[in-house]
């Protein structure tokens, strides 16, 4: 919840499930599926769903969920603003990286 | 009363430590708040949060006390300002004693978001005064930017400014008269900078000292 109150000011546990279920996080994007690395009985393996999403023009956010089936819960064990790159400037990153190549040609 | 165990929503595991304390949170654009804080922390699997949810109902309790503090706070600034109450009713098209309402701490979210919002930018309540014409709500904008800049001048250069804007079928005209400002050069006819064309409409700026 800490990261949920700094990055997203959703100060409950509610406010958060009810922003998803609004469709808060906007354009989800798959990152990856990595088994729970804290799992008690390792010999039950558990997947954790990773996702990147915006919400609004400033925030890029990263949500992690699995599904428990000792609790028949869903649990979400990361909700936190993407430290990784906002893939929204990633084409623009190309040009530049091609631009800088120019340069580099040109200047030879 | 029976006390129902608690049990680690991540593994189910039985196995927590317990810890409280208490926690201060920021009300946003108005008072802190305290509340119980109330974790546990699993010895299984090491997940930790407020499983119960009694943390989320404490926040919920002290939160809406900080809310009711602020909204009479914002209701009184803004009477301070000559805003009052029926004047916001009637500019913003609202139930006649909606305030009165909120104030007695019959308000919602809502209610909170809307006077957080006039409480910010009170020059709102001119522009809903003249119901939202396009043309108004800019020419306030273009006023309080310049009125801002204006006091972001003087206390940066120590000079006294008076701001002038002009509007005019197709321009906006802002001058800035300036008294004392010491990086003004000698000939003081020449504005220290100038913004061209804007779009459709001209806007010019210009500072001269005098």
């Amino acid at each position: 919840m800490e990261t949920a109150k700094r990055d997203f000011n959703l100060k409950t546990r509610d406010r958060v499930l009810r922003f998803i279920a609004a469709g808060g996080l906007e354009n989800p994007c798959f990152i990856n599926c990595k088994p729970w690395e804290n799992n008690p009985r390792p010999s039950s393996p558990i997947m954790v769903d990773a996702y990147g999403f915006y919400s609004g023009l400033q925030i890029h956010g990263y949500l992690a969920f699995f599904y428990q089936p000792a609790t028949d819960k869903w649990i979400i064990k990361s909700f936190k603003r993407n430290e990784e790159p906002d893939s929204r400037v990633l084409p623009f990153r190309e040009l530049g990286e091609r631009m800088n190549q120019a340069k580099e040609d040109g200047g030879k | 009363m029976i006390r129902e165990s608690v049990h680690c929503p991540a593994c189910g595991a039985i196995s927590l430590e317990r810890n409280e304390g208490i926690r201060t949170e920021q009300l946003t654009f108005g008072p802190q708040f305290q509340f119980k804080e109330v974790m546990y922390e699993c010895s299984s699997c090491g997940e930790s949060g407020d499983f119960t949810g009694e943390t989320d109902k404490n926040l919920e309790v002290a939160e809406r006390h900080a809310q009711e503090s602020a909204l009479r706070n914002y209701i009184e600034g803004l009477s301070e300002m000559h805003i009052t109450m029926a004047y916001i009713e009637r500019v913003f098209e609202l139930p006649a004693r909606t305030l009165t309402r909120w104030k007695s701490g019959d308000f919602s979210r809502t209610s909170l978001a809307f006077l957080r919002i006039i409480v910010a930018c009170p020059w709102m309540t001119e522009i809903a005064e003249n119901r939202f014409d396009p043309d108004f709500a800019n020419q306030v904008v273009i006023r309080e930017a310049y009125k801002t800049f204006g006091a972001f001048v003087e206390a940066k250069l120590g000079s006294t400014v008076e701001v002038d804007v002009k509007h005019g079928d197709n321009s906006t005209v802002v001058t800035f008269s300036t008294q004392g400002m010491k990086s003004v050069p000698s000939d003081s006819e020449q504005p220290i900078f100038s913004v061209g064309e804007s779009g459709s409409a001209n806007t010019c700026l210009a500072v001269t000292g005098s």
